[in-house]
């Protein structure tokens, strides 16, 4: 399943919460999209991958990736060897290479928020 | 409304001028005639600061003349937050109270008309402003759209015939009169002037005009010749940065739970600016809330940054005397290398560093962090260096300046 941020989500996505940061918060992005999107990939078997594009998108702001991303291991339950195997971030443009990295390190820096 | 063109204040001016001659005519008319007029009473006010002098006001509608009775504020020249730190800081501080005070009376007008002729109360005198920077404007701005906002009056300009031209083509082309509702929102975004192109100050609350921002600072990198593949680059940094100083805005700026001194009106104002003659785009981004040293100072902080804090703090001489902003300076520096970082949500508080991280990963440029009674500047290559206002900001500035590679062959004759 393909997710483009910009063309279905926002091209200025925005802040954590929604809807206090505004309509195209991280949180937002991540219990419409991504969450669903994972849940329905990992019910179906390994070979379904959520591809996730970066390409047109013009904000990547900390906290709209930690939310949406990091989120899915604090806030979702998601654990990181399913979002390895479940979850690819693609782009085109070299230039996002360093934001594709940058959620790969929330990823992983992410705790559950039950876990001490 | 219409707006007002240089050429067109000079019009104003003469028929101003016709008009102040008729109703000297007819009040001299009446005068002889046994008219009486109630006479104004200067008792309330100090001797020293009675000033009485005929001024021109416009309300974004009618051009009337008036009385000012008080000894008006000089605005100090040149307006600048680099060139002119004290005298431009302490102008914005009296300015922001002086409004502040204004509302606290339950004054909501700026004119008395209780006389025959109306009178207004203090003002800034703006003619003999000669220079002003493009972040005091900002600042100016907002200053004049809080009050505007809160009041549900702006106050009238006084004098504007007597404005310095390129003051008033600047305020006028960074949207100043529209911004704060004294003309109409007609004209484009981006304006010219010589060598300097400038974006039209947004005002808006969290993200809500980010795609305007976009497509001003690509006609900013259009205009500086910047590479166009390299200037992508920097324009997705640069929003990037913005969003996440709107976010900070959203999270941190204007808590429910904090007693501002002065009312806010919960907004941010940008600006950017391209000056060709150096190749430098300049970011500015500002807002009214409570301060980058007061939310920081409340926070739990990580062992490092909490340790370095307690360094620099070692370090700020202390001369006796209370100073609320002692260690504002240092507090923004902590905040711009190790962000909000907190024991229990070491997730979030990333925003600030990010920032910064526009410099680093962009190269040749500084961020310039105005907060409060601090200030802080990064530049590129982990170098920060840090300091205390004479007077507050009120609020928080933030300014990038980012030297930008140019093409080094033009093509088109209209530009470049």
């Amino acid at each position: 399943m393909m997710i483009r941020i910009a063309e279905d989500f926002s091209k200025y996505p925005m802040g954590r919460y929604f809807p206090k940061d505004g309509d195209f918060a991280g949180e937002r992005f991540r219990k419409e999209f991504l969450k669903p999107a994972l849940e329905e990939a990992i019910k179906l078997g390994t070979d379904k991958k959520v591809t996730v594009d970066l390409d047109g998108v013009r904000t990547f702001g900390s906290s709209f990736l930690e939310e949406a991303f990091g989120g899915l291991v604090r806030e979702e339950s998601f654990t990181k060897a399913q979002l390895k195997g479940f979850l690819q971030i693609v782009y085109t443009q070299p230039e996002l290479e360093f934001y594709a990295q940058a959620i790969a390190e929330y990823i992983s820096k992410a705790n559950h928020k039950n876990k001490v | 409304m219409k707006y007002i063109s240089p050429t067109r204040q000079i019009q104003i001016a003469a028929h101003v001028s016709k008009q102040f001659r008729k109703k000297i005519l007819r009040r001299n008319l009446l005068h002889s005639e046994g008219a009486r007029r109630p006479e104004r009473s200067l008792d309330h006010i100090r001797p020293s600061e009675r000033f009485v002098t005929r001024v021109t006001l416009w309300d974004g509608h009618n051009v009337e003349q008036a009385i000012s009775i008080r000894r008006p504020v000089i605005v100090p020249s040149p307006l600048s937050i680099h060139e002119n730190q004290a005298e431009t800081l302490k102008f914005l501080k009296d300015l922001r109270e002086g409004f502040a005070k204004s509302r606290q009376k339950g004054n909501n007008s700026f004119v008395d008309r209780r006389s025959a002729t109306p009178v207004i109360k203090r003002y800034a005198d703006f003619s003999q402003l000669s220079e002003i920077s493009t972040a005091a404007a900002l600042i100016v701005t907002a200053e004049y759209e809080r009050v505007g906002r809160i009041l549900s009056r702006v106050p009238p300009t006084v004098n504007l015939d007597l404005w310095n031209a390129d003051v008033f083509t600047k305020l006028y082309d960074l949207g100043f009169f529209e911004v704060i509702g004294l003309a109409e929102d007609v004209r484009p975004k981006i304006y010219e002037t010589n060598n300097q192109k400038s974006m039209r100050i947004i005002s808006m609350t969290r993200g809500d005009r980010l795609a305007e921002v976009d497509e001003s600072l690509t006609n900013l990198g259009s205009f500086l010749c910047a590479d166009e593949a390299v200037f992508s680059k920097y324009v997705v940094e640069i929003l990037t940065s913005i969003s996440e100083a709107l976010a900070n805005v959203g999270h941190h700026a204007y808590p429910n739970d904090h007693h501002f001194e002065i009312e806010h009106i919960g907004k941010s104002w940008i600006t950017a600016s391209a000056d060709r003659s150096n190749g430098m785009l300049t970011v500015a981004v500002y807002d009214q809330g409570v301060s980058i040293p007061v939310t920081y100072a409340n926070l739990e902080l990580m062992d490092k940054p909490r340790a370095f804090l307690r360094d620099l703090k070692e370090k700020v001489s202390s001369d006796g005397e209370a100073n609320p902003y002692l260690h504002d300076g240092a507090l923004i520096s902590v905040a711009a290398r190790f962000g909000r970082s907190q024991t229990a949500h070491d997730h979030r508080g990333r925003g600030l560093p990010q920032m910064r991280q526009l410099i680093d990963r962009i190269g040749n440029g500084e961020m310039m962090i105005y907060s409060r009674g601090g200030w802080c500047q990064c530049q590129d290559g982990d170098r920060v260096d840090y300091g205390n206002l004479p007077f507050s900001v009120g609020g928080t500035l933030i300014e990038w300046k980012i030297q930008v590679p140019m093409v080094e062959e033009r093509n088109d004759d209209s530009n470049c």
